[in-house]
């Protein structure tokens, strides 16, 4: 697999998926993303990160039940990898080691 | 495998009352995304859309879920044209980049090309949405095709009348008892004449709001079953058949009950002697301006028949022609049996009440073909309203509109061909290379193609959101109610979509055709490959535009006039200072309806600022009550003469200015004119001119004491005098036999004022008003204002017209601005060259304008008989028109001749007055 790293969208939406669990799907993730990053996103990008990290293989996703007011339609359920999970860490970890590397900061706060 | 989604039915109005996401951009997921993905995307959209709704309002959410639609196709399209790289598509980029610098590059040219075609867009969108909705009048009736009106036609002496449908209560009685085919019927009765009920409710906070001279309309219980207005409360199954039902529009209730739930309240009905309190038990939806029918509110009728005696209930079934009927009628009905069927019974039952020698015919109209029938009824229709129940719209205007808007859009598409044609010797080089390159002659036309369709579709954006920012003002300007959400009706975009495509496909092609043409060794050398011929095509394309430009500013100045002509003509009625004020109708007790209008009479006339006071039946401009059919004791030769009247005082012919030409005027208390029992005796009334006329008196004198029979054997009138003719509805009809009888009190009190400065004895007049009859509304109207008010109709017509011709000559002198400049840019070198050799500017500009303006002269010849014929046959619409003479010709002619020199010379001035040195430096 190319370790490309992720992109800050991709990241947030990862996260998403992770705090929701077994309720991971286009809207509650956009809802999600938006209530944590405070900034409006369209379905359409969602969807599309979604499947893009899918197709890195960071995520899978399976179809999941219906509810009415989705007119009787099903969802599908995102769930993050083995990989996605690794990917994540991964881009914690940089950033650790990044913020423990500017020392000044902590005095200008 | 993809199924389409249901497709729903939108209400004509665009008022959907369900809350289902826009169909087509559900269309377009589930035929442009992989099919694995519909379920999903669909799914997220419709709860997302719920959502949305809830929060912030439908509009808000049909526009996030186009918004979502359009950002999921460009990145899930199964078509994927920008991102597979096959060389289609790259050829596909390229077209795009290519079309994308050539509008950069000429930005003054695209600029008058996308402003002609936006404009022309725009004005065809408006157009086509009023045409649209005005033929999808009463299409939101689930079973208009099953409905149909009854209507009553007589035949007396071989002569037929047109249609009647006022008609008799039994009718319904027979359709329904007697002819099985009729599947339902309902019948509806309404008040005449602006003289409605009135309504009032007593809020909780005390106060009590009345309303006076609603729209009432008093219906059967299956009023519902058969039409299809929709409810926003209440159950149609149930709420007219509840006794002591009444029914409200939305407005209404908002205005009886203000933010109260109307459900279930009472309000208090008034109509004459009849007190009645109705419970609400359904909020219909406001009526749409396409519907024939027009109500305020509805009653079942039950309630007022069951306190008509036994007696006289059966006397007026076959004897008064007071009620609309209408049947839904069974699959496959054979409707000229029904009509045979139903014109037997109705003349053995007429006749066994009704000595006379009329017969009838029963003709059934298709409800379809309800909402533009003016015939029916005799004409009584006054500014599109027979009474304030009904409503009709002009079909004429819809089909001059419908031409109209093709034509603007035309003009257009001209214009923008032309541009475009002339613009391809500057991409010649462009067309030589490309072929040198190994372009064939379809892919080239293909991307000329593609680059018209590019334009139109950025034109038609913005026409979109230029009509989307001045509808409202449109709307208000022009007193028609259209809405962006009636873009999504289905026969506006087909509509509207075949014409814009066709336009697209023709104006694209040709250039297209055209530029692929060139001979690519001819074009690279720099010759102007294959032009020769191009301009006698060019000269034709502007006379194409300009001729129906200028026959379109023709007939404008000419429907102007007639507008004029009806609005300041001298109708025979001194309306200056008058003010009407309807009589009071819900009086103290113990004071009699005759009582109470002496009483207001005698009290303003103690006022200084007021000349003289009448009473009469109706108001001038909203016709007259009284309709009958007359046969006269003289040797006048004619079938069935229709008569109007209603009754009016002794002052009425002070109030309105009128002039007595025979016989004697009606005195004050004039016993002789007023009712008597005796059945022999006659009633004293006043004719005009033209009853005399068709009578077949041989002057005024001498119709003066005959005496007229109706034909139903009712009340018989003597003429006791001769009034000169007046007007007192539109000028498009005619103007008819009236008989005028006296009445010292009546519905309108009509009050001449000494001076024009009118807003104290107004406040005066209200104040008598208030005093003497503190629970009624006071109502009062400007006479010549509700006389004026029958043109609204002529002044909508008027005003879309003159927008729309002005907007095609803007459109036309656009593209030959852009012609003109073109071509002068092109012979900056030859005018250089004029200069050096000594040409005035004068004559550099005469040479450079001349050729168009010869187009135009040309283009004028060729629009004045068409204007000429259009006219002619438009004006045949009105009893009373205006001259058709040379002037709107010459005014149009001369005017569009100078925009068009103002618009040619400009540049050839520029041109003319620059140094040729500049020009000519560069070779």
């Amino acid at each position: 697999m190319k370790n490309k790293g992720l992109g800050e969208f991709e990241e947030l939406v990862l996260l998403a998926v992770c705090i929701l669990g077994k309720e991971a799907y286009g809207i509650s993730i956009k809802r999600e993303v938006e209530k944590h990053s405070g900034r409006s996103i369209l379905l359409g990008a969602v969807h599309i990160t979604l499947y893009r990290l899918q197709d890195k293989g960071l995520l899978r996703s399976e179809m999941g039940g219906n509810t009415d007011e989705r007119g009787g339609r099903r969802k599908r359920l995102f769930e993050i990898t083995e990989p996605g999970m690794r990917q994540l860490h991964a881009a914690q970890d940089v950033r650790q080691k990044m913020w423990q590397l500017i020392p000044q900061l902590k005095m200008s706060m | 495998m993809a199924v389409d989604p249901p497709i729903e039915n939108e209400y004509v109005m665009g008022g959907s009352n369900k809350n289902k996401p826009p169909a087509m951009a559900k269309w377009l997921v589930f035929n442009f995304t992989k099919d694995g993905l519909h379920e999903e995307f669909i799914g997220d959209l419709q709860e997302i859309y719920q959502g949305r709704i809830i929060a912030r309002g439908k509009f808000h959410a049909r526009l996030m879920y186009w918004i979502d639609v359009l950002h999921l196709l460009i990145g899930f399209s199964s078509i994927n044209l920008f991102r597979d790289q096959i060389n289609f598509t790259i050829m596909f980029k390229n077209y795009f980049t290519t079309a994308f610098r050539n509008i950069t590059k000429h930005k003054a040219y695209s600029a008058i090309n996308l402003a002609g075609l936006t404009l022309g867009l725009a004005c065809s969108m408006l157009i086509f949405q009023y045409v649209t909705i005005e033929k999808g009048a009463d299409s939101f009736h689930e079973n208009i095709d099953k409905i149909y009106r009854v209507a009553l036609q007589e035949e007396l002496n071989g002569q037929t009348n047109e249609p009647f449908s006022q008609i008799f209560r039994g009718v319904g009685d027979v359709l329904m008892d007697e002819i099985p085919e009729v599947e339902n019927l309902t019948r509806t009765y309404s008040h005449f004449f602006q003289q409605g009920p009135t309504i009032s409710y007593l809020a909780n906070d005390e106060t009590r709001h009345t309303f006076r001279d609603i729209s009432s309309l008093l219906v059967d219980t299956t009023f519902l079953s058969v039409f299809s207005f929709p409810l926003l409360a209440g159950d149609p199954a149930t709420a007219v058949q509840q006794p002591g039902a009444i029914l409200v529009t939305e407005t209404m209730a908002q205005k009886l009950f203000g933010d109260e739930d109307p459900m279930g309240k009472i309000v208090h009905y008034t109509l004459g002697s009849i007190n009645i309190d109705f419970t609400i038990t359904g909020i219909l939806k406001n009526t749409p301006d396409n519907s024939h029918i027009q109500f305020d509110v509805v009653v079942p009728q039950d309630i007022f028949l069951s306190m008509v005696p036994e007696e006289r209930l059966s006397a007026w079934v076959w004897r008064i022609r007071n009620y609309s009927t209408y049947i839904s009628v069974r699959e496959n009905a054979d409707i000229e049996k029904i009509e045979n069927v139903l014109t037997d019974r109705l003349n053995l039952h007429i006749n066994s009440n009704i000595e006379n020698a009329i017969t009838y015919k029963a003709v059934l109209q298709p409800m379809k073909s309800v909402y533009f029938d003016r015939e029916t009824d005799l004409g009584m229709t006054v500014g599109g309203r027979t009474q304030s129940t009904y409503h009709t719209g002009n079909e004429r205007t819809v089909y001059f509109l419908t031409v109209i808007g093709i034509i603007t859009l035309a003009i257009a598409f001209i214009s923008y061909t032309n541009l475009s044609t002339i613009r391809s010797i500057d991409r010649a080089r462009e067309v030589g290379i490309r072929k040198v390159a190994g372009a064939g002659k379809s892919t080239l036309k293909w991307q000329f193609f593609f680059e018209a369709s590019l334009m139109n579709v950025l034109a038609l954006s913005l026409a979109a959101l230029l009509l989307f920012m001045l509808l409202p003002t449109i709307s208000s300007y022009l007193q028609i109610n259209i809405t962006p959400s009636s873009w999504l009706d289905r026969s506006f975009l087909m509509l509207f979509g075949g014409v814009f495509l066709l336009g697209v496909a023709l104006s694209g092609w040709y250039p297209a055709f055209v530029l692929s043409s060139f001979k690519p060794i001819a074009a690279l050398k720099g010759n102007n490959a294959g032009h020769s011929g191009k301009s006698t095509l060019r000269k034709v394309l502007i006379v194409l535009q300009y001729t129906p430009a200028i026959a379109l500013l023709v007939c404008m100045s000419v429907v102007y006039q007639q507008l004029n002509f009806m609005r300041d003509r001298d109708i025979g009625l001194d309306m200056g200072t008058l003010i009407t004020v309807r009589s009071p109708r819900i009086l103290p007790d113990e004071m009699s309806s005759a009582e109470a209008e002496m009483a207001l009479r005698n009290e303003i006339y103690t006022l200084s600022s007021v000349e003289h006071v009448t009473y009469a039946g109706n108001q001038a401009g909203r016709g007259l009550n009284f309709q009958r059919q007359f046969q006269v004791d003289s040797a006048g030769q004619f079938g069935i003469l229709d008569v109007l009247g209603t009754g009016i005082d002794h002052e009425f012919i002070d109030v309105y200015g009128l002039e007595l030409l025979a016989g004697t005027a009606f005195r004050e208390g004039d016993m002789t004119a007023r009712r008597n029992t005796d059945p022999n005796w006659a009633r004293n009334v006043l004719v005009n001119e033209t009853m005399v006329r068709k009578c077949g008196f041989k002057n005024n004198e001498d119709a003066i004491g005959h005496i007229i029979k109706p034909l139903d054997a009712g009340r018989s009138y003597k003429i006791q005098g001769v009034l000169e003719d007046f007007n007192w509805s539109s000028l498009h009809q005619e103007t008819q036999p009236v008989i005028l009888w006296y009445k010292p009190e009546n519905a309108f009190l009509t009050v001449k004022l000494s001076s024009a400065d009118i807003a104290d004895p107004i406040a005066q007049i209200k104040s008598i008003y208030n005093r003497l009859f503190p629970d009624e509304v006071f109502l009062y109207e400007m006479t010549d204002a509700v006389f004026k008010e029958q043109y609204r109709e002529d002044e909508q017509f008027a005003n879309l017209f003159g927008i729309f011709s002005l907007v095609g000559i803007f459109i036309a002198s656009l593209g030959l601005y852009g012609l003109s400049a073109f071509t002068t840019a092109r012979r900056s070198k030859e005018v250089g060259i004029r200069k050096v050799l000594g040409s005035s500017v004068n004559s550099v500009v005469g040479l450079l304008s001349k050729d168009f303006l010869l187009l135009v002269l040309l283009a004028f010849l060729l629009a004045c008989p068409i204007a000429w014929f259009t006219m002619s046959s438009w004006l045949d619409n009105f009893a009373f028109k205006t001259e058709l003479t040379f002037i709107p010709f010459i005014t149009a002619g001369f005017g569009a001749i100078l925009i068009a020199a103002i618009t040619v010379s400009w540049k050839a001035y520029k041109a003319a007055t620059v140094n040729p040195v500049d020009v000519l430096k560069n070779e």
